[in-house]
């Protein structure tokens, strides 16, 4: 499902070159969920922008259920990202001028989805993930759980083939993570998603199929 | 000096938001200084050349139209002893090479100038003199002057004096002593009195005597022997109500640049709040290490001031540039209404400068207040959400749109009761100002009536930008505001201006009646001979005559008009008051005078009042019978007939002829004719009745390219202040961008989401300007133009005004949306999803 093979990147930062992959190959097959883990500035956020086409590579190829996605131009990754990718980041990044509710049909909005079938869609969602009466209200009127509930529901209401998850625990209590990992293990389940998370926590890694380490710029099976 | 260090770096990582700012403060301060220094240096020309041209002169005996009889002067000269007098004819000259230049051409009698004008020194000297008064055809000059046009002593060159071109030599080159007389004579010819009569049909006429009197006696013995008709007149008093007759106008540009100065401290304001409030975890973590509010305090004030100063004095140095520009359409102006005057050299003067200091750091530090005074709010090592932010802004708005209520209702108060042009103009800044405190309360409601149609249409792009707007509004309102303002401030100048434009050419439709008006070029007598020359040529069927001058009223000089009308002629007069069918059964055959509307509000003058005017018979009073809709001349004027007149001044002198062809003829042909039958007498100038049309609304619009000019930068500076809150907003929602991008939208989508937000901005800016716009028109239409120059004018509100506003808005806000869309588009979203993460 997704591949990259031999892909390298690197930075510049205050005038210097700081390579963050080198020679970087992985390979994750259809419905796996796999964890990468790692220090920080290890890379692991640039392996989930390279398989979202969010960045680029300088060198190798990144595959995406049969895609060289760098091979794409910048609108066909974007065409991409919309009907493939769903993404849910550490900071929740919902749109706060849009409704709970809008920010889910967002999505299915951007596919040309509209009308009473979206609507219908956003409601079962938001009844998945326990917000069936917050639909009419703003992201800023919600806390921290809810907010990557609505996250995690509006990066799977278009059942993309892919979720790509950005410590979506990071800034949250022990508690509340749980049963947002819960919440995307059983969404995720439902479809066969194949998922790519990246976190800090071993905890949270353990309950993914998969554990792969970023050590200088490779992957490492843990 | 950590903080001050943390401060300044947080500046410097924030270039573009810097560079605005600065702009914003230099653009606002270089438009008052320019304006500044454009008016202080035409008011030290004038200064200047006064000075000069006065000279010693205590007092100037003044004639009636035609003047003073030479005859009187030699008299007073040779019979009355009084030694100290020097003869004066003034006229206009243009040196055919170089056409652009006005001259002012001067004949003065070198034998009598002795101790008069210390600029003319040299003429008195062995050679010169006898140079000048050795022929006819011989003028002196500066000789800077002459070095500019590429002229020496004993060139001949062609000179244009009343319409004809006299072939001159240049006599001598004056090097005053003096560096003030120098510049004081800039562009001015100096003639002997007897040539300079010759060259401008002037035989036996002075237009002044200047008179040194050493004490009131030697005045009151002047006194006794003045004709009857002439004033005698203290030197300095006649220059002091000369300057007055522009001070109007260039009160006018002083207010056209405070705005532009206006919608500057909105820029600076929106600056300051937003770099205070981007900061505000940064100044909470300051707090959160011991940082006192008072410190808080000063560094947002130390910053606000530095930006001050840097931006005032980019601003100094830009309006200092800029100033050359206007400086030469102020001249022009003043030279097309008021009097000839040669502004070309720039006065750096000292109190132009500290007004630009002051009001640069002034308006830099009240702007930065309120944000000073929100930043000592911070809690110590808290991060307020923007969210909230906007909710206790959004609390505020009722109390700032009643403040803004009540300034507006004061302003409108102002306008329409008080007194003086200075009370009007701070009637119309308090009007915009509450107007735009009202813009927040305001905008809010339309997006709110908005918002479902923007769902409707744009579906949740729509949605997002219109609730991005509402969402920005501490911002988003502010750079609307200073858009408004200077949106409006276009509507109201505009619409004064083709309200102006309009009722000019209606009453040019109405005055210029006749098909031909012939008249000496510059100004000048038409012969008798080409008078009788131009009334016989065949198909002209009838013709009027006037006569230009000026006339002695008690201490003041009046404009006179005295017209020889045909019975079509009189509708070229419309009455604003007075009794249509008594004037005109009164107007030939009775004592009586009109006046114009500008000289009834200058001179408090109404029908029915008595002006005493100075005939050849001494002092006589002229029943006021109406008062006349006029537009050439904002000093006013008063108007007689040609019988009454000749019943009290000895005076047959013409200086135009309007002449009315035959039905069916043809202007061109008539042109033709009249040529030929009065060309022999006398050079004249021909001018049709459309020509001259088009010359006078030439004229006019030439006048206002100032104004033009000055609205052009208030939107410039307001186009800047749009762009630095846009780019503040933009900034702010890198990452709601960088989602979005996540999420699937195109930069093509960000571009339209994010001009789509700035239409917004602008569509509401121009729909808010559109009613203020209207009110500044009518206050500039009814109340300052009226107490200005004492004008009626009819409104126009010509929807294309209206139309064009709201576009231009439109297009600014978009203009200024481009390079955040841009940046927007462009930024990697991996790359702000990261930089916000960090």
């Amino acid at each position: 499902m997704i591949a990259l093979e031999s892909v390298s990147k690197r930075y510049r930062e205050a005038g210097a070159d700081r390579v963050v992959l080198r020679e970087f190959s992985l390979q994750v097959p259809e419905g796996q969920r796999l964890a990468l883990v790692g220090r920080s500035g290890a890379g692991k956020s640039t392996v989930l922008n390279l398989i979202s086409g969010m960045d680029n590579p300088d060198a190798g190829t990144v595959l995406v259920g049969g895609t060289a996605v760098q091979a794409l131009s910048e609108r066909e990754r974007t065409l991409f990202r919309r009907s493939t990718v769903g993404f849910v980041f550490q900071f929740f990044n919902l749109i706060p001028t849009l409704t709970v509710r809008e920010n889910l049909l967002l999505p299915l909005d951007l596919l040309g989805h509209k009308g009473s079938g979206a609507a219908e869609a956003a409601n079962a969602l938001l009844q998945r993930v326990g917000l069936e009466d917050r639909g009419g209200s703003f992201p800023e009127q919600l806390s921290g759980g809810e907010q990557q509930r609505v996250a995690i529901a509006r990066a799977l209401i278009h059942r993309p083939r892919v979720l790509l998850a950005d410590e979506p625990t990071g800034t949250l209590d022990e508690e509340t993570g749980e049963q947002v990992l819960s919440l995307m293990a059983e969404l995720t389940a439902e479809h066969g998603m194949t998922v790519v998370m990246v976190t800090h926590s071993l905890d949270v890694a353990r309950r993914m199929d998969r554990v792969v380490r970023l050590v200088d710029g490779r992957p490492v099976e843990a | 000096m950590q903080v001050y260090r943390a401060s300044l770096r947080y500046m410097l990582r924030h270039p573009w938001q810097l560079a605005l700012s600065l702009l914003g403060v230099a653009l606002g301060v270089a438009v008052v200084v320019a304006v500044d220094l454009a008016n202080q240096s035409a008011g030290r020309a004038f200064e200047l050349s006064t000075a000069s041209l006065t000279g010693a002169t205590t007092h100037q005996v003044l004639g009636g139209p035609s003047g003073i009889p030479e005859a009187w002067y030699v008299d007073l000269r040779t019979r009355q002893g009084v030694l100290q007098a020097a003869p004066v004819v003034e006229g206009q000259a243009r040196i055919v090479d170089a056409p652009e230049r006005g001259l002012r051409l001067l004949g003065v009698d070198p034998l009598a100038e002795g101790d008069f004008r210390s600029g003319f020194g040299a003429l008195t000297e062995q050679g010169t003199l006898g140079g000048l008064m050795s022929r006819p055809d011989r003028f002196a000059m500066l000789s800077s002057d002459l070095d500019e046009m590429g002229l020496s002593v004993g060139d001949r060159v062609d000179v244009e004096i009343g319409g004809r071109t006299l072939e001159l030599i240049v006599a001598a080159a004056l090097q005053p002593e003096r560096e003030l007389d120098a510049r004081g004579l800039r562009d001015v010819m100096v003639m002997d009195i007897g040539a300079a009569q010759g060259a401008l049909g002037r035989h036996g006429w002075l237009d002044r005597v200047d008179l040194i009197l050493p004490d009131r006696e030697a005045v009151e013995r002047v006194q006794t022997l003045l004709p009857a008709d002439a004033q005698l007149l203290e030197a300095e008093a006649r220059n002091a109500a000369l300057e007055q007759m522009a001070s109007a106008f260039q009160l006018n540009l002083t207010a056209f640049s405070l705005l532009a100065l206006v919608v500057g401290a909105f820029l600076i304001y929106n600056t300051m709040t937003f770099s205070v409030v981007q900061r505000r975890q940064l100044l909470g973590l300051l707090r959160a290490v011991g940082v006192t509010r008072a410190q808080i305090f000063r560094l947002i004030l130390l910053e606000a001031l530095l930006i001050g100063a840097v931006g005032t004095v980019a601003g100094l140095l830009l309006g200092v540039a800029l100033s050359h520009v206007l400086l030469e359409l102020v001249g022009r102006t003043i030279n097309d209404l008021y009097f000839m005057l040669s502004v070309r050299e720039l006065a750096l003067s000292p109190w132009s400068l500290a007004l630009g200091v002051l009001l640069g750091l002034g308006m830099t530090v009240v702007a930065a207040f309120s944000p000073a005074v929100e930043a000592t709010g911070t809690p110590p090592r808290a991060a307020l959400s923007r969210a909230a932010l906007e909710l206790g802004v959004r609390r505020q708005l009722p109390r700032v749109a009643m403040v803004g209520l009540v300034l507006a209702l004061l302003g409108l108060a102002l306008l329409v009761t008080g007194a003086g042009l200075v009370a009007a103009f701070a009637g119309l800044f308090l009007l915009m100002i509450g107007w735009a405190l009202m813009v927040p309360v305001m905008m809010r409601l339309l997006l709110h009536l908005l918002l479902p149609l923007l769902g409707r249409f744009a579906g949740l792009s729509g949605r997002m930008a219109g609730r991005g707007v509402e969402a920005g509004l501490s911002r988003t309102s502010v750079a609307a505001a200073a858009l408004m303002i200077a949106v409006s401030a276009v509507v109201g100048v505009g619409t004064m201006v083709d309200s102006f434009r309009y009722t000019f050419s209606q009453w040019l439709d109405a005055t210029l009646r006749a098909d031909v008006y012939v008249s000496v070029p510059g100004s000048g007598q038409v012969q008798p001979d080409a008078v009788t020359a131009l009334q016989d040529t065949e198909g002209v069927e009838t013709w009027s005559t006037a006569r230009y001058g000026r006339v002695g009223s008690g201490e003041q000089r009046h404009r006179l008009r005295v017209f020889h009308l045909p019975p079509e002629g009189k509708r070229a007069f419309r009455l604003q008051s007075g009794n249509g069918e008594e004037v005109w059964a009164a107007f030939r055959e009775e004592d009586v005078v009109l006046v114009t509307e500008p000289f009834a509000w200058h001179q408090r003058v109404a029908v029915g009042d008595r002006l005493p005017l100075r005939t050849p018979d001494g002092e006589r009073d002229f029943r006021v019978i109406g008062v006349i809709y006029d537009y050439s001349t904002s000093e006013g004027a008063v108007v007689m007939s040609r019988q009454t007149y000749d019943r009290w001044w000895d005076d047959p002198v013409v200086n135009s002829v309007a002449l009315y062809g035959v039905e069916g003829s043809e202007t061109e042909a008539l042109i033709r004719r009249l040529r030929e039958n009065a060309g022999a007498v006398q050079p004249l100038r021909y001018q049709s009745n459309a020509e001259l049309r088009r010359l006078s609304l030439d004229i006019f619009d030439q006048t206002f390219t100032i104004t033009q000019v000055l609205r052009l930068l208030a939107i410039l500076v307001a186009v800047v202040g749009v762009l630095s809150a846009l780019m503040a907003l933009a900034l702010e929602r890198a990452r709601e961008y960088a989602a979005l991008r996540a999420v699937g939208f195109t930069p093509a989508q960000i571009w339209t989401l994010v001009l789509g937000q700035n239409a917004l901005v602008g569509g509401i800016a121009g729909l808010l300007a559109l009613p203020l716009g209207m009110g500044l028109a009518a206050a500039l239409v009814l109340v300052i133009n009226q107490r200005s120059f004492g004008w009626s004018m009819q409104m126009a509100f010509p929807p294309e005004v209206l139309g064009q506003a709201f576009l231009l808005s439109l297009a600014a806000a978009l203009v200024a949306g481009l390079y955040p869309a841009w940046r927007m588009a462009k930024t990697p979203p991996a790359l702000a999803l990261r930089e916000e993460a960090a």
